[in-house]
């Protein structure tokens, strides 16, 4: 497993640099946009969602490489084939967490008051991140980068323009944001809890998905 | 049945909806078999059967020892796959490699992968996206043997590696299993160009079925001595 997750590691590491000139770009196209409310939420969504990228990203480098019968070829338990692709999107996550952080941190001493929507914003992005993993990375083991790419992009665009959807997304952070000592750390650990639950749903769906393609 | 590396008895495989079989045959050990045959006869589906890639439908089939489903990485771990129309993460350097397969293989030979780059001249700062076809081929090569695999399976039933590739591929075969370095091997070709120079034993495939197997006599003729087929007397067994 480890094998695998340095391998999408190294891939990702080639094309590093236009992760960060994407990122970079998209930053200041947004700063410049002049939404201040939604900013620092926009820009952790965006950094995250570039790095979400990168998974799929991965899938279509395998298929484009036909490394699926390589892969079959070795002696990689087929738990270790799927999780090492969750594993992976878990690292890109944390990354992007440093990474949006540090870019927020930045910004709050250009804007009043920003500092304070940091923990905000960076919980929206997690969240919305691993919502939407949990739903690709089934759709990616089952349909492939293609099919599994499209339907992925449809469900970004229910999440991040439908404006209910991201209002009612953002009253929730905003909600927790609020809440005091005690109460918001519960409200991380729940969070934190489902979407470790979906995770594990997700995983135990993408690993069925791979054993009835193995068995095929 | 103990001195074969592999053993194939009625052996029924699903090759993408098409029914391959039932199979007989058996590959002894330090052999080097071939299995010759047109598009779509089953060639693919049998190395993919062999190296539990697809399961078989029916029958019994041993390789290296291993007859179970249950063993399935145990026996992964003794073989060594050079497939033609599967390429390893091009973006990668040659180096890479060396540190990702000793995570995979626990007999990994990272030394010994060094010192095959070396005899091969592959630079190994290279990505694989620069590698020509016959440096890829090479690479490959070091690839499947640095874990010391028993045996090594070949399927180029795409596209025909080039003649100056395969003679050297076959030769570096034919040496490994002369030197009982390797214990078996075996090709999937569409041409029995060049094999039957090399190979102890040739396979004809024809629909799914087996039209022939030809066992290759050596024994006057050393194979790796000999460029030339005129020098190997073939039997039909």
């Amino acid at each position: 497993m480890k094998a695998l997750i340095l391998k999408d590691l190294y891939i990702m590491w080639t094309h590093i640099r236009w992760l960060y000139i994407g990122i970079v770009v998209a930053v200041i196209v947004l700063c410049m946009s002049g939404t201040i409310n939604f900013l620092f939420h926009m820009v952790t969504l965006t950094v995250f969602l570039c790095y979400a990228f990168q998974v799929y990203r991965s899938f279509h480098y395998d298929e484009e490489s036909k490394s699926d019968r390589i892969l079959r070829a070795l002696p990689l338990r087929l738990q270790s084939i799927v999780a090492a692709k969750y594993l992976f999107s878990a690292l890109l996550l944390l990354h992007a967490l440093l990474i949006s952080a540090g870019i927020l941190f930045i910004l709050s001493f250009f804007i009043p008051d920003g500092a304070i929507n940091i923990p905000a914003s960076l919980v929206f992005g997690v969240s919305v991140t691993s919502l939407c993993l949990v739903v690709m990375l089934p759709l990616l083991f089952k349909y492939g980068s293609d099919k599994g790419g499209i339907i992925y992009a449809v469900l970004l665009a229910i999440v991040v323009f439908v404006p209910l959807a991201f209002r009612s997304l953002h009253m929730v952070m905003q909600n927790i944001m609020n809440a005091e000592g005690l109460l918001q750390i519960s409200y991380y650990l729940i969070l934190l809890v489902i979407i470790l639950i979906l995770g594990l749903i997700s995983y135990r769906i993408s690993y069925c998905i791979m054993r009835s393609k193995f068995s095929s | 049945m103990s001195n074969d590396i592999l053993t194939m008895h009625d052996v029924v495989i699903d090759g993408n909806g098409q029914l391959i079989g039932p199979l007989s045959f058996a590959i002894g050990t330090y052999a080097f078999a071939a299995l010759i045959g047109p598009s779509h006869s089953g060639k693919s589906s049998i190395i993919n059967a062999i190296a539990h890639i697809k399961p078989i439908k029916s029958g019994f089939l041993s390789v290296c020892g291993y007859t179970g489903k249950n063993k399935s990485q145990a026996l992964k771990a003794q073989l060594g796959c050079i497939f033609e129309d599967s390429i390893f993460p091009y973006d990668l350097q040659v180096k890479d490699f060396r540190r990702l397969m000793g995570l995979i293989y626990d007999t990994w030979d990272a030394n010994f992968y060094s010192s095959m780059l070396d005899t091969f001249s592959i630079d190994p700062s290279l990505q694989l996206a620069s590698l020509d076809a016959d440096a890829y081929l090479k690479f490959e090569c070091a690839l499947a043997l640095s874990h010391h695999p028993k045996l090594l399976l070949i399927d180029e039933s795409e596209r025909l590696y080039s003649h100056s590739s395969r003679l050297e591929l076959f030769t570096y075969i034919r040496t490994l299993l002369d030197n009982r370095s390797l214990a078996g091997a075996l090709i999937a070709s569409r041409s029995e160009m060049d094999l039957i120079t090399y190979a102890d034993q040739i396979i004809q495939l024809e629909k799914g079925s087996i039209v022939d197997s030809d066992e290759i006599d050596h024994c006057k003729t050393p194979v790796h001595a000999s460029k030339s087929s005129k020098a190997c007397e073939v039997s039909i067994s």
